[in-house]
């Protein structure tokens, strides 16, 4: 009985330890990039990798040793401007602002609702698009302050700029592409796409490049297959528009390499496609095999193709990397959901 | 300062345990011939410190049972030996009250109280009750006539967190009958203030909800020599804010609220002819959920989500309990349940309207075969679409000598999806099978003259097609059969009571459980099962002198990982101590004053991630009581 009583003693004591925290500063070249995980909505396990260009290696977590804080609910995007970086946190409601060279917290944008993506539309302001509200956030980028806002009435996603037009995608159940006159501050025109326009990019010969999923089985807007649209962007009018084969995949992440010329996407697989053909490519360029292909990055440098597996979505994900021609080079552990790229 | 605590509370228990020692009421001891077997029965002197509170407070420090809570007010639920809240059934005088739109039971919604008794019945063993109850079925039942006493009782109670409590509750007695009304009515903030370190810059923030619940009770009994009859009705009402999570604190103006009605309500009939002895039961529920997600922008809201569900069980059984011999009884138990769930999303204007039917044979034979040695074989048989499945189990007791027992249970036991899993848009999956779980169960138990009890149970479970929720590539979630797991570990749990003079006496409890898991999810391996420690503890004592009572509790928790193919993500350990000192004044009319301190040592802790619990705070109460 004594033993018995000694074994619980010991175990209370047991229960009152805490673990050390182990954190090392972490180490950001100057030649790399930024991978955002996005984590799992409201589990807040975002999480920030930085990739070294030099070495070639990954290094996670790196906000979290830079700030002895986790990055917030559902991180997904960041963009250097004027040499600070600003992370979109989606259901944390904010922006984080960090010093590019060593991840460390400057300030936060607070006081948003869903905020998604952020695009800078001149040299002090940038928009922020969000999911539940009917506007679109605008920032300065200097103050970092929310400033004002412009009425778009339904969500906002990826967004892109040709000369003074902003081109905004409404994903979440809505088939619109909306047009903000950069001077005017507000909505003056839109555009009729497929169901859920999700990624959106611009040519060199000054068209604008749309991918819809298409929504789902059970979407209150109706579900149909994935479609690209090609639209010109002085005129709004659409040029093309090209339906994928099979409704049981929806495709996403559409980007254009660095000569603007060709597209990449996810389709289950990864394709490739000239902006100068007229269908739609049959073969893939990467499969997947048993990935689950979740984004794709051009690097607007290298010759390089980033390819992110988001595997169960509850698992930390992988980063591939490609030479452009479609060679695996590297495959590399990231957090959970890698997500978005961000050049250093 | 808590080592020394600690120290000092063992050694006064162990030192204690030499004495000679009084008979132990709290402990029920097992009748030689039971309806059920392998019941665990909560303590009673505990339920009634818990009393007036939430069944998720009282069950959290039962063994092998971890609590999931937001806060005072805020939603619970429980996990029983590391399966999933869904998992755990209530069966509430009879009526079984899981939701049927998403299988589970939000345990604060349920309350206390004096008039009934709790008992659980772990894995396999509930299988002599339903099927679907893998963790476990808890059954409150109430105490017979003979064991209520005529009494009003009026209690006010106050919390720091600016929470309030009031109840006013009677029972009447004449001859044959009894009713029992109780009402109360609870609101509160929930205010504390918390550093939230979950985002930048770090700084102190205020956790403010509030809420108000409103609980109606009644029980009316009759029995004569042969006929018992029995209603039980309960009404509720419960609004809640929802704070943000840690994680969303600097969001635009965040609104988020529930609110929960419902209504319950079981006639029982029985009647004892020579051998047989006959039940039927009559039972419905009704609840209505409306959940809204506002956030203000330019003083405008922004609707995200605007939804409501409500939901109707009826439920008809007939029980029927046969002695063929003085050692062999037949338990024979048929019963039809309706479950209606209709799910709106006013937003978005999806949502579902079903309605399912169950009906299931439950035959038990138990045989005593000797003064040592009992058995209990059950079959149960029940409809899951057009499939019928039946489900075995065993149950055996071995008496070493009349002080020390061991029992095994073992068999097989199934759990259907609920009509969230198969219905809601978008993700629900029609196809979905029932969870299957082998189960199988230990249990070593010592009791010394009443006194003192000591239990061992190892166990075992393997479930199949367990239901998971999964992201897909369209962004939503979805219900698969994805994960093949075995859950194993064993509680420790002793109890002992003692007087160490005519004037003071002291209880004691403490239970240890200790639960791993392993399986896959497909091609990903388990590494942890979510929320659940290794390691849990929970300990209280009571120490009375005359009029005077000292309560201490303590929970203590190892490491809980929140992600299951990861390590990176965990809930560090923590152990919160709390302790009650209470006065009676009165000999018939009493009057009993409550002076609480809760988390004594102010530590900072989490039940579920990014929801900040409370540090230290007060709760003060006043119970009078009438004969």
């Amino acid at each position: 009985m004594k033993k018995i009583f000694w074994i619980l003693f010991l175990g209370l004591l047991f229960f009152s330890c805490r673990k050390e925290d182990k954190t090392n500063l972490p180490t950001i070249s100057s030649d790399g990039f930024y991978i955002i995980n996005e984590g799992n909505y409201t589990w807040g396990n975002s999480s920030l990798s930085y990739f070294d260009e030099q070495k070639q290696t990954i290094e996670n977590d790196v906000f979290y040793k830079a700030n002895h804080a986790p990055i917030g609910d559902v991180a997904m995007d960041m963009k250097i401007i004027h040499n600070k970086g600003f992370i979109t946190i989606n259901n944390s409601g904010l922006i984080y602002v960090v010093e590019p060279s060593t991840a460390k917290y400057v300030a936060t944008i607070g006081s948003l609702i869903s905020p998604r993506y952020i695009l800078p539309v001149n040299d002090s302001l940038a928009y922020v698009s969000d999911l539940y509200s009917p506007y679109i956030s605008v920032i300065n980028t200097y103050r970092y302050q929310t400033i004002g806002h412009i009425f778009t009435g339904k969500s906002t996603e990826s967004m892109i700029k040709d000369e003074h037009q902003i081109f905004v995608t409404s994903w979440s159940f809505n088939n619109k592409i909306y047009i903000i006159d950069e001077l005017q501050q507000r909505v003056t025109d839109s555009i009729t796409v497929g169901l859920q326009p999700n990624s959106i990019t611009l040519d060199r010969e000054n068209n604008i490049w749309v991918l819809c999923d298409g929504g789902y089985s059970g979407n209150p807007v109706g579900h149909e297959k994935s479609s690209i649209w090609k639209i010109n962007a002085a005129t709004h009018q659409v040029i093309e528009s090209f339906y994928f084969p099979n409704i049981n995949y929806a495709a996403r992440s559409l980007v254009m390499n660095s000569s603007a010329d060709t597209l990449y996407y996810i389709y289950h697989d990864v394709y490739k496609m000239s902006i100068y053909d007229s269908i739609l490519p049959q073969q893939s360029f990467i499969e997947a095999h048993q990935s689950n292909f979740y984004s794709v990055w051009i690097h607007p440098l290298k010759p390089w193709l980033l390819l992110t597996d988001a595997k169960n979505y509850t698992s930390n994900g992988t980063v591939f990397l490609y030479h452009i021609h479609g060679n695996l080079l590297g495959k590399y552990d990231a957090g959970i959901i890698p997500r978005a790229f961000c050049k250093q | 300062m808590k080592y020394i605590i600690t120290f000092i509370l063992l050694l006064f228990i162990y030192a204690l345990y030499s004495q000679d020692t009084i008979r132990l009421k709290e402990v029920v001891v097992e009748d030689k011939f039971e309806h059920h077997l392998q019941i665990y029965y909560t303590d009673t002197l505990r339920q009634h410190y818990y009393q007036n509170q939430t069944l998720g407070n009282f069950m959290a420090y039962e063994p092998g049972i971890t609590l999931k809570s937001e806060g005072s007010g805020g939603i619970q639920g429980i996990s029983i030996r590391g399966t999933q809240n869904s998992h755990s059934q209530i069966n509430w005088y009879g009526l079984p009250v899981n939701s049927s739109l998403n299988g589970q039971t939000d345990y604060s919604l349920l309350t206390v109280n004096d008039n009934s008794s709790i008992h659980i019945l772990y894995g396999i063993n509930s299988l002599q009750y339903e099927n679907g109850g893998i963790g476990g079925i808890i059954t409150l039942q109430s105490l017979s006539i003979d064991e209520l006493e005529n009494k009003t009782t009026a209690m006010v109670n106050y919390q720091s967190l600016k929470n309030q409590f009031y109840s006013i509750s009677n029972t009447f007695k004449i001859k044959n009958s009894a009713i029992t009304n109780t009402l109360s009515y609870s609101s509160g903030k929930n205010y504390f203030r918390f550093m939230n370190e979950a985002l930048l810059p770090q700084k102190r923030s205020t956790n403010e909800a509030l809420f108000s619940t409103i609980n109606y009770f009644n029980q009316w009994l009759w029995k004569n020599k042969k006929n018992k009859i029995s209603l039980f009705t309960n009404i509720f009402t419960n609004d809640r804010d929802i704070p943000p999570l840690m994680t969303s604190y600097y969001m635009s103006e965040h609104k988020e609220t529930q609110a929960d009605k419902g209504f319950r309500s079981i006639l029982l009939f029985q009647h004892d002819f020579k051998k047989i002895q006959f039940k039927q039961l009559y039972g419905f529920s009704f609840s209505y959920m409306d959940y809204q997600l506002y956030h203000s922008i330019q003083n405008t809201d922004v609707t995200i989500i605007n939804s409501n569900a409500n939901e109707h069980i009826v439920y008809i059984a007939t029980e029927a309990t046969y002695s063929f011999t003085n050692r062999l009884r037949s338990q024979t138990k048929i019963n039809w349940q309706q479950d209606l769930g209709q799910y709106q999303n006013l937003k978005e204007g999806t949502g579902f309207y079903k309605t399912r039917n169950q009906f299931s044979l439950n035959q038990s034979l138990i045989q005593n075969w000797n003064n040592q040695f009992k058995q209990s074989v059950i079959i149960h048989i029940y409809n899951y679409q057009k499939d019928i499945s039946c489900l075995p189990a065993l149950i055996s007791t071995y008496f070493i000598t009349p002080h020390i027992s061991i029992s095994h249970s073992i068999g097989i036991n199934q759990h259907i999806p609920s009509l969230n899993d198969m219905f809601f848009l978008p993700g629900g999956n029609a196809e979905l099978k029932p969870e299957q779980a082998f189960q199988t169960e230990l249990t070593f138990k010592f009791n010394k003259n009443e006194h003192f009890v000591a239990q061992l149970n190892p166990y075992y479970q393997q479930i199949k097609n367990w239901i998971m929720w999964t992201p897909s590539s369209f962004g939503y979630w979805q219900a698969t059969n994805i994960r093949e797991i075995q859950l194993y570990g064993y509680t420790a749990n002793i109890t002992f009571k003692f007087n160490i003079n005519p004037s003071i006496e002291l209880y004691s409890n403490i239970n240890y459980t200790y639960s791993k898991a392993k399986g896959n999810d497909g091609y990903y391996t388990i590494l942890h099962n979510p929320y659940i420690p290794t390691h849990q503890i929970n300990f209280t004592t009571q120490v009375q002198w005359k009029k005077l009572q000292w309560y201490i509790e303590s929970q203590g928790f190892s490491t809980r990982y929140t992600m299951t193919y990861i390590d990176d993500y965990y809930l560090l350990p923590y152990q919160i101590w709390n302790t009650d000192i209470s006065y009676t004044l009165g000999k018939k009319c009493t009057w009993h004053f409550t002076f609480g301190l809760k988390n004594i040592f102010n530590v900072s802790y989490q039940s579920i991630i990014w929801r900040p619990m409370p540090g230290r705070h007060i709760d003060v109460s006043i119970k009078i009581t009438l004969p």
